[in-house]
């Protein structure tokens, strides 16, 4: 058993651990469209969201963007600007939404507006700084597979929240430090 | 002051020099190469290499891969044709994703050492990542994806320590490798030259 000193730390890491191999995972799915994404690598975001603290969720998220770049051979390119910005906008979201109102916005809702803002944001950059405004083409298209990537995670979480004993006993250990 | 790096270090250098060149290379066959490589490295550091689960994973990628096709007919099964562009992507992602084991396996240890606190935080997220990674923790057989999923994440989390235990006891015999930074020197040189070459050939 852990030493409850050290758990919070053993917990930020375990779920950074999980979410670059999540991201890893993802690399392996055939994509339909090259920016397709499923986003499985933001489950143990989700999870945290509830109850680690906002500094180690940003750490959390920046040894996930560091990690799935690194894995996926991103980092040296501005496909790594491009989803760090993405990421971390989304991060913003989420978290501002789950600490504001967290009795009326479910986690379906909070994954759904994470991963929407997010595309916007990409494509506010592609815009700007690469493809002009041709880049609104795939706009709807997009936004409307974002939507229903986080939708499907976010049903997903909140089902795997509700039955899942490990993140109570997680949570317990964490919030008990 | 004992100023001698830690060995585990180097071997995580080492690893982390050869994720870029290894999944850039487009050429099936250097890839290969550096497939077998990494069997050695892995064997170097006093590691086993998973034998049955890396076939696995090979095979359940590739046709997963395959049915999704593109470019020419090669051959058909039943109603499933098989394309030649995504039988060479299939290929080229398992070697991919089993190669990432592999490095994994090879260069991240509970010896590893980083400054500061972060850098305590960035050495359990690797030991995490490697136990997630090359864990053979199996699915339990309990109902639905859930309770499924449930049980493996307790089991890695809480069973830690345990396999902490036996990646120590497998980085002392790496410890006694003589020539592994001479072989981690030359490999990396391979690794980036095999990537570089296949650049200028283009």
């Amino acid at each position: 058993m852990m030493e409850l000193s050290d758990s919070k730390k053993e917990i930020t890491a375990f779920f950074a651990a999980l979410s670059i191999f999540l991201s890893t995972i993802e690399y392996l799915f055939p994509k339909p469209f090259p920016f397709f994404r499923l986003g499985i690598a933001n489950f143990p975001i989700l999870l945290g969201l509830n109850f680690l603290s906002v500094k180690d969720l940003f750490i959390l998220f920046i040894l996930k963007a560091f990690g799935q770049a690194l894995i996926n051979g991103t980092l040296i390119s501005y496909v790594f600007i491009f989803s760090f910005t993405g990421s971390l906008t989304s991060l913003s979201v989420m978290i501002l939404l789950n600490r504001i109102n967290k009795k009326y916005i479910s986690l379906t809702g909070i994954s759904a507006a994470g991963a929407v803002s997010s595309s916007i944001i990409q494509l506010i950059f592609a815009v700007k700084f690469i493809f002009g405004s041709s880049a609104l083409v795939i706009a709807p298209l997009l936004l409307g597979i974002s939507l229903i990537s986080g939708v499907l995670l976010g049903l997903f979480t909140q089902e795997f929240q509700k039955k899942s004993e490990w993140i109570n006993k997680i949570r317990n250990i964490y919030l008990n430090e | 002051m004992n100023n001698r790096i830690n060995p585990s270090n180097i071997n995580f250098i080492t690893g982390i020099t050869l994720i870029f060149p290894y999944i850039q290379t487009d050429s099936l066959i250097i890839k290969l190469f550096l497939f077998i490589i990494l069997l050695f490295l892995v064997l170097l550091s006093g590691k086993k290499i998973p034998v049955k689960r890396l076939l696995i994973l090979s095979a359940s990628i590739t046709i997963f891969q395959i049915l999704i096709p593109f470019g020419e007919v090669l051959f058909t099964i039943r109603k499933l044709q098989v394309t030649e562009g995504s039988l060479i992507n299939g290929i080229n992602k398992s070697l991919t994703f089993t190669g990432l084991i592999l490095i994994s396996l090879s260069s991240v240890s509970s010896s590893l050492s980083f400054p500061g606190k972060q850098g305590i935080l960035l050495k359990k997220t690797l030991f995490y990542f490697e136990i997630l990674f090359s864990s053979k923790e199996k699915l339990s057989s309990e109902k639905g994806i859930i309770n499924k999923l449930d049980l493996y994440l307790d089991n890695i989390f809480f069973g830690n320590i345990k396999a902490e235990n036996k990646i120590s006891k497998n980085t002392t015999e790496l410890k006694k490798q003589k020539y592994r930074l001479i072989t981690n020197i030359l490999t990396v040189i391979f690794f980036w030259g095999a990537y570089l070459s296949g650049i200028f050939i283009k």
